[in-house]
């Protein structure tokens, strides 16, 4: 065999090419016609988003990726809270309460059905809700612990009585806590059933999660025929699927900086609203630094959280300063408890005694917001004489280590659950808070009449606030992206579901 | 020792190798800080609340036990169950590794494809342009990582263009060649890209040992010419050395393609041990694993038996 130079150069140009040729596509015109886009006939919805969920089951794992997919989408609620906090009928077409303010009586729909075709009757409803009270997920667990018994009076009526009145309870039955399962559900993991316009439909596990219509829903039918969660955790992946048109929407932006690429209002609309997730500098209250008044305050005092907000987050984010957010019926801001004051914070930390300054260990969870918000924390509070060390685990180890293990001084955690001031009334949680005051106000306001709870839910938010029981950053903004012609996206996350169901799109 | 004897001992060693390897993953992967209940649990845990989690998956039995259990099912060829939805592991790993199955498959030939003729004349050419031109080029591959080829070529042909998704997977299976393609395109343009300059070194390096070697001269000077010769007589000898990158490339791109699958958000089995982990699924993890430890101890058993294809002289060493 025998070859000459140009022959060798030949095939080496010919390999060359190869490789341009490989990155060629096939056929050039096929533009937005890729599996998930919405060109045309706009039967499928596809929206990203960043954590999958390792099960599907929300009776077990307290993920806020599970009920992103499946409340209200697929599982409904007997009641529902609109964008604004009110409480409206979903299954139950109204409900009473007993004056005693034990007893609950709700009337179902009698349309109501689940997908399978069972009807949504009170048997139904009972069953489901005592298998959230037997559940393994503590949260759920945790809020259904006051019912002491479920009956189904007739077909259409349930009532649920408590061990004592609760305000907060009633919020609960609107959200995860209080979806309801169709009986016919053994394997909630990998095949979620329930009544909502939109059923579960395939689980490609690292990728997507597929809804389908509903064909036989009892309200308002859904307007996609697919709705796709898929699960992007690359910021930059997420960029790049919604500007070439892979995706419809990006259902929670983790890059704010990258909203600038997203300003061609032709072809981007771009939705800031609230969520119910504190990103939480929480204080370990067990050690003796920390359980002094005045250098948490002083803590307070020295972390300019606009700037915090604008360094981390693009400067979006509502500052709050308490463990309640504006979609909370109770909500007041607090934010300006503690304005940025440097000078008072080392007056304040001199009078605590650390005039030669303190070492705080924050060890943080990783997550897209706590690296820099740890960051800017540490270099504000060293102006102040305070040295952080910042110490980075993977959440399971941060759960193991400083969640239960509470080896820690201080940390970075946003807490997405609605109404989760209650957190702060146990002290055997993470912060090892432990105020009676608070405890006993928040006990009550639980239980009195309406009004009453209003006043008394402010005042516990305060006591947080000037207790300086934690240094409560900013409120995580829902920001979404969405191309132009998608509507009827909720604003507003008043509960952990990604609602599809007023999702609409043109074009 | 006859070619069979050969064959035998190094399946022996196959399968010690794979035992030690399951104890030593089976221990690491119990030494992660925290455990899956936790983990499941969230910021709802409570220490009860973790304990009755962790009895009912078992957890609480002790190391011993559970270590039994694993190896005497993975004996059966079952692999356990992951403990959060209770699918079996060798049914979560399947799709997975299809996926991370086509972008070695195809990257890897490919990439020889590209790098042997290209080293080929890096080394024949090295003292001219052409020759330097190639050296500098796969120099400066070598230096990009493959996540930032991947993210220009999204920007280029996905963004910019449009010509082809920016990422995702759509299967072989129940979507099409053309689609399965389109989305194949360019995560294997990026592999190739960055793996054909690492094989470029090595075989540019190889044909230049040829160069300065005896028997090169010798047939040179019974009158074949340069190329001819060392097409003739270098190939061969490269092609060891190459063999022994290439198997090495295969085995860490199993686990190496997670930078590709972030990028393209694909579905393969790097992103599934990483998720694994993170949930603390431990009997995925331990599964993925092992299959690892399978894939690299039989890549390297391929590579032995194409070392006796390729060099006539290791046939006669066995059977002398």
């Amino acid at each position: 065999m025998r070859l000459n130079r140009l022959t060798v150069a030949g095939v080496a140009a010919i390999a060359a090419l190869s490789v341009l040729v490989g990155c060629t596509p096939s056929p050039p015109n096929e533009t937005g016609t890729t599996t998930g886009t919405t060109n045309g006939a706009a039967t499928t919805l596809t929206a990203g988003f960043t954590l999958e969920p390792a099960t599907l089951d929300l009776t077990v794992s307290d993920a806020a990726s599970i009920p992103q997919v499946l409340l209200y989408n697929v599982y409904e609620t007997l009641i529902k809270q609109d964008a604004s906090g009110a409480i409206k009928p979903l299954l139950a077409t109204d409900y009473e309460v007993s004056t005693d303010g034990l007893k609950y009586t709700f009337h179902l729909d009698p349309k109501a059905t689940f997908a399978s075709g069972t009807p949504v009757n009170a048997e139904a409803v009972k069953s489901s809700i005592e298998r959230m009270r037997t559940a393994t997920n503590n949260t759920i667990v945790s809020s259904m612990a006051i019912i002491s018994s479920v009956e189904a009076k007739d077909t259409r009526t349930v009532v649920i009585t408590l061990s004592r009145p609760s305000n907060l309870w009633v919020y609960d039955m609107t959200s995860t806590a209080g979806v309801i399962i169709d009986p016919a559900a053994t394997d909630l993991a990998t095949a979620p059933m329930g009544s909502g316009p939109y059923m579960y439909d395939t689980w490609v596990q690292g990728d997507r999660v597929t809804l389908k219509k509903n064909p036989s829903y009892w309200g308002t039918p859904g307007r996609f025929e697919h709705v796709v969660f898929r699960y992007i955790p690359d910021p930059n992946a997420m960029v790049s699927a919604m500007l070439s048109g892979d995706i419809d929407l990006i259902g929670e932006l983790t890059s704010p900086d990258s909203l600038n690429q997203f300003s061609d209002t032709a072809k981007y609309q771009i939705i800031e609203g609230s969520s119910n997730a504190e990103v939480v500098l929480g204080f370990n209250h067990s050690r003796e630094t920390l359980s002094n008044l005045k250098v948490r305050q002083a803590i307070n005092y020295a972390i300019d959280r606009q700037a915090l907000v604008n360094t981390a987050w693009g400067g979006k984010g509502q500052l709050i300063g308490s463990m309640d957010v504006p979609t909370d019926a109770y909500y007041e801001d607090l934010s300006n408890t503690y304005p940025y004051d440097p000078d008072k914070a080392r007056q304040l930390l001199a009078d605590a005694g650390y005039a030669s300054g303190l070492t705080l260990a924050l060890r943080i969870p990783i997550a897209p917001y706590t690296t820099p918000a740890a960051q800017f924390i540490a270099s504000e509070l060293a102006q102040v004489g305070v040295t952080v060390t910042i110490e980075e685990l993977d959440f399971t180890r941060w759960l193991t280590d400083v969640y239960l293990g509470g080896n820690y001084d201080m940390t970075i955690v946003s807490h997405v659950e609605a109404r989760d001031i209650t957190r702060w009334a146990s002290p055997d949680y993470y912060w090892h808070y432990d105020n009676p005051a608070f405890q006993a106000l928040l006990t009550k306001a639980d239980q009195e009449p309406r009004d009453q709870f209003i006043t008394d839910m402010k005042a516990a938010a305060k006591i947080l606030a000037d207790d300086a029981a934690a240094d409560f950053l900013f409120m995580f903004p829902n920001l979404i992206v969405a191309r132009v012609g998608i509507t009827g996206i909720p604003e507003n996350l008043v509960t952990l579901s990604f609602d599809v169901t007023t999702i609409a799109a043109k074009g | 020792m006859t070619l069979l004897g050969a064959f035998a001992r190094r399946f022996a060693v196959f399968l010690g190798t794979a035992l030690v390897a399951s104890v030593v993953i089976f221990v690491i992967v119990q030494a992660l800080p925290g455990d899956v209940a936790q983990a499941t649990l969230g910021l709802g845990a409570t220490p009860d609340a973790v304990e009755a989690l962790r009895q009912k998956w078992g957890l609480d039995r002790p190391l011993l036990v559970r270590y039994g259990e694993w190896l005497l099912g993975m004996l059966h060829g079952d692999f356990g169950a992951s403990y959060l939805t209770g699918q079996s592991v060798s049914g979560q790993i399947a799709p997975r590794l299809a996926i991370t199955g086509w972008l070695v498959a195809l990257s890897i030939p490919l990439s020889t494809l590209v790098a042997v003729p290209l080293g080929l004349v890096a080394a024949m050419m090295r003292r001219r342009g052409l020759g330097a031109i190639v050296n500098g080029a796969s120099h400066i591959g070598l230096a990009i990582p493959v996540f930032f080829a991947g993210a220009v070529l999204v920007i280029v042909f996905s963004v910019i263009l449009g010509w082809l998704p920016a990422n995702s997977y759509a299967s072989l299976m129940t979507k099409g060649f053309s689609d399965w393609a389109r989305h194949m395109v360019l995560p294997v343009a990026s592999l190739v890209i960055v793996q054909s300059c690492l094989l470029v070194r090595y075989v540019r390096a190889g044909f230049i040992d040829v160069l300065t070697e005896d028997y090169y001269r010798t047939a040179r000077s019974v009158g074949w010419t340069k190329w001819a010769g060392l097409v003739r007589h270098g190939l061969r000898n490269m092609a060891t050395s190459l063999v022994t990158v290439l198997g090495m490339q295969t085995a860490s791109l199993l686990v190496g393609a997670i930078l590709v699958e972030r990028v393209f958000v694909l579905p393969g089995l790097g992103s599934l041990l990483i998720d694994s982990v993170l949930n603390r699924d431990l009997m995925t993890v331990q599964g993925v694993g092992m299959l690892l430890v399978f894939a690299v101890l039989a890549i390297n058993f391929v590579v032995d038996l194409l070392y006796f294809a390729i060099d006539p002289r290791l046939r006669r060493q066995v059977r002398a």
